[in-house]
């Protein structure tokens, strides 16, 4: 459930949505034909009408912003202006009457045919195997011989900068930011082949645990580096490592 | 013939240190061609890694000037869909100023506060187009917010567009900035340069901006929170150490205990080695203890993994023993991943019938034994409570109505408590619906107060067991 997962994924669907649309045109023209449309017939509503159909228009209505008033069931004056102004809108009749076309163009009482065995699933997991791949080689390259509560902190840093509003927004945006990681910089990143340990850490990392309990730096106490950085507020020190907010 | 000899011989004489010099000339023009070469081939990628610096920086400043641009319409406008435009537009812009700003050569320190600033005028953005579009009127406070946002952001951009006159020049030499900001961090001094002197400035005014910043649904409150699963009185380091030998799942007699640590992160605590007697062959734990409260956050026990004997499904059932052992109620596991011989298991908690998804607990468990090797409460004591779920005012066959004509649901509708990004209302109850559209899978949420649809998720099938995402 981690949000910026959900992020990412969202914008996958987006990408993806153009062709999704497109493919289920086709499948509309070519399925739509034999297999029929409204398989459940719906009540004609009007004005006074009562009841679950009702609320059903009204939700639709108020989540596209056309009905101002509570959802209640009942086919009232502001449910009525709502639906004259969304029939107008989409082409339709404006008499106010929720009939089979009106029903159709609020997207209920038909489905898209999309049975699951003519569709490949589309495997958007490249982004997942190299966020671990770069994960495991900065774990590797900066934190080789930290306990593993270390490395898994290394890593955790990281994706709490992910995170952060002070820090790019992305994974290779953090781990390639100038002068962010001396690894980087020098280009161990890339001579050190990862354990299988640095792996399971960016692993464990990904999965969400973070024994540095929410830091943005690390350093070692032990090498010169900037003066400004110790007055960051340290929450912990594991291995050779300090870990601040 | 010893005249031919001789002169064989002095011709030999005359050519010997022609041979010899000629060498040295080749060798000597040979390494100078070399050397032009090297020389050649790194101004090439002195000159593209500068250009690449420059972009960026071009490209921040017009970032920035057009977030003020666009905060300017989304204020001028009378039209709601204008606003949209307007707002996503700074949304983008700011976005792409920050990360254009973070790929400059300098050192971080001197861009943490413009960068959380252009995050902020993102998300602020970002959460109002969505407002607009979903017909909500904005707030006389939203109308100060933007007004103030556009004001901070015509401030930075005459802040950068003071360092522009030196870049159009040529003045500025980021190769140079970037060594200077490397020997810097090694001599722990400062020194200064028309672009750290310049960021510095901006950066600084940006500290001196009122704290009117709206702190978005990504931002600061998330991480300054109170952890809501924690009471009680502190425990003392001698208490943590009993609470940790309660809790880890073998017994602990013999063991030597040790307090390594006092962490100071979003729930203060002990961090507690437990090493196990020498030659034992018995593995060591380490358990964080929460100062408040003396709960259990996160333990580790590190040992390696023998041939698997266990199944997913085994090793849920360790987990969940495990999980009601350590005195927690109903939790239900979401999905399992299996690799390297070990299982990784979230549990969430369940609130009168309903999954709550922020209470989240994740364990793993060695499929050679079913030992259990780490357990993590971290997000569970950050957001557990006693919640009320409120009655559905949507029924589930209702909920079901609404959602898209191209999703076939798969399973029964369960009730839900899950994350949302919204700043006064972090969580939402909904209907959780798992179906398929076009061969993916998907988790579907809709509100059970007003029918909206919250959120999306895809499972997405890997190697690695099933994963949600």
């Amino acid at each position: 459930m981690d949000r910026i997962e959900v992020k990412a994924n969202m914008s996958i669907i987006r990408r993806l949505r153009p062709l999704a649309v497109g493919c289920a045109l086709a499948t509309l023209v070519l399925l739509a034909a034999p297999q029929g449309v409204s398989a459940q017939t719906r009540p004609t509503l009007t004005w006074g009408w009562r009841g679950q159909s009702v609320r059903l228009v009204q939700w639709k209505l108020s989540e596209w912003g056309y009905l101002k008033g509570p959802v209640d069931g009942i086919y009232g004056a502001q449910t009525y202006r709502a639906i004259i102004e969304f029939q107008r809108r989409n082409g339709l009749v404006a008499d106010g009457k929720v009939g089979p076309a009106t029903w159709r163009a609020l997207g209920f009482g038909y489905s898209v045919p999309n049975r699951a065995a003519s569709w490949a699933p589309s495997r958007p997991v490249a982004s997942w195997t190299s966020n671990l791949e770069l994960l495991a080689r900065v774990v590797a390259a900066e934190a080789q011989g930290e306990p593993y509560r270390g490395q898994v902190a290394v890593a955790a840093v990281l994706l709490n900068r992910v995170k952060n509003p002070r820090f790019p927004k992305t994974l290779s945006g953090v781990i390639f930011q100038p002068r962010a990681l001396e690894s980087v910089s020098n280009g161990l990143v890339w001579r050190r082949t990862p354990t299988a340990t640095a792996y399971a850490a960016a692993r464990d990392a990904l999965n969400g645990y973070d024994p540095t309990y929410g830091c943005i730096f690390f350093w070692n106490p032990y090498k010169p580096v900037s003066s400004w950085i110790w007055t960051r507020r340290i929450v912990t020190q594991i291995g050779r490592h300090v870990f601040a907010r | 013939m010893s005249e031919e000899t001789g002169d064989t011989r002095s011709t030999r004489q005359a050519r010997r240190p022609n041979y010899l010099s000629g060498f040295l000339v080749l060798l000597t023009i040979g390494s100078l061609a070399f050397a032009y070469a090297q020389w050649r081939a790194r101004q090439r990628l002195e000159v593209a890694v500068e250009n690449r610096y420059t972009q960026a920086f071009f490209e921040l400043v017009s970032n920035v000037d057009n977030v003020q641009v666009a905060l300017a319409k989304s204020l001028a406008t009378g039209s709601p869909r204008l606003r949209v435009g307007a707002l996503s537009d700074v949304w983008k812009q700011a976005g792409d100023a920050q990360a254009n700003l973070n790929s400059l050569p300098v050192t971080q320190e001197l861009l943490l506060r413009t960068s959380a600033f252009l995050t902020q005028v993102g998300d602020f953005a970002f959460v109002t187009a969505r407002k607009t579009a979903n017909q909500q009127e904005m707030t006389e406070e939203d109308w100060t917010r933007l007004a103030t946002m556009k004001q901070q952001a015509r401030e930075l951009s005459e802040g950068l567009s003071k360092m522009l006159t030196s870049a159009v020049t040529g003045d500025i030499r980021w190769l140079q900035v970037a060594r200077q900001a490397d020997a810097r961090t090694a001599s722990g001094k400062a020194g200064g340069n028309v672009v750290t002197d310049g960021l510095t400035r901006v950066d600084e005014q940006v500290q001196h901006f009122p704290t009117l910043i709206y702190d978005g649904p990504f931002s600061d409150h998330v991480e300054d929170r109170e952890p809501a699963g924690i009471s009680g009185p502190d425990v003392s380091p001698a208490e943590a150490v009993e609470v940790a030998k309660r809790f880890v799942p073998f017994d602990a007699s013999g063991y030597s205990t040790t307090v390594e640590d006092e962490i100071r992160g979003k729930i203060p605590a002990y961090r507690v080695r437990l090493e196990a007697p020498k030659n034992s062959g018995r593995p060591d734990a380490v358990v964080d203890v929460s100062r408040k409260g003396g709960k259990v956050v996160l333990m580790n026990i590190a040992r390696d993994i023998g041939q698997e004997k266990l199944d997913l499904e085994q090793a849920v059932a360790r987990a969940r023993e495990f999980l009601s052992e350590s005195g927690f109620g109903e939790m239900q596991p979401t999905f399992a991943s299996q690799v390297g011989g070990v299982a990784t298991i979230p549990f969430v908690g369940v609130q009168q019938g309903a999954l709550v998804y922020p209470d989240m607990i994740k364990v793993k468990v060695a499929l050679d034994s079913g030992d259990i090797l780490s357990f993590d409460a971290l997000s569970y004591l950050m957001s557990h409570r006693e919640r009320t779920i409120p009655k559905a005012k949507i029924s589930a066959a209702e909920a079901r109505e609404l959602l898209s004509p191209a999703l076939e649901v798969q399973a029964e509708p369960r009730l839900a408590v899950i994350p949302i990004e919204t700043v006064d209302t972090p969580e939402a109850v909904c209907w959780e619906f798992r179906g398929t559209s076009f061969g993916d899978e998907f988790y579907v949420y809709i509100n059970v107060e007003n029918g909206r649809e919250e959120s999306i998720l895809q499972l997405i099938p890997t190697s690695e067991g099933t994963l949600t995402l």
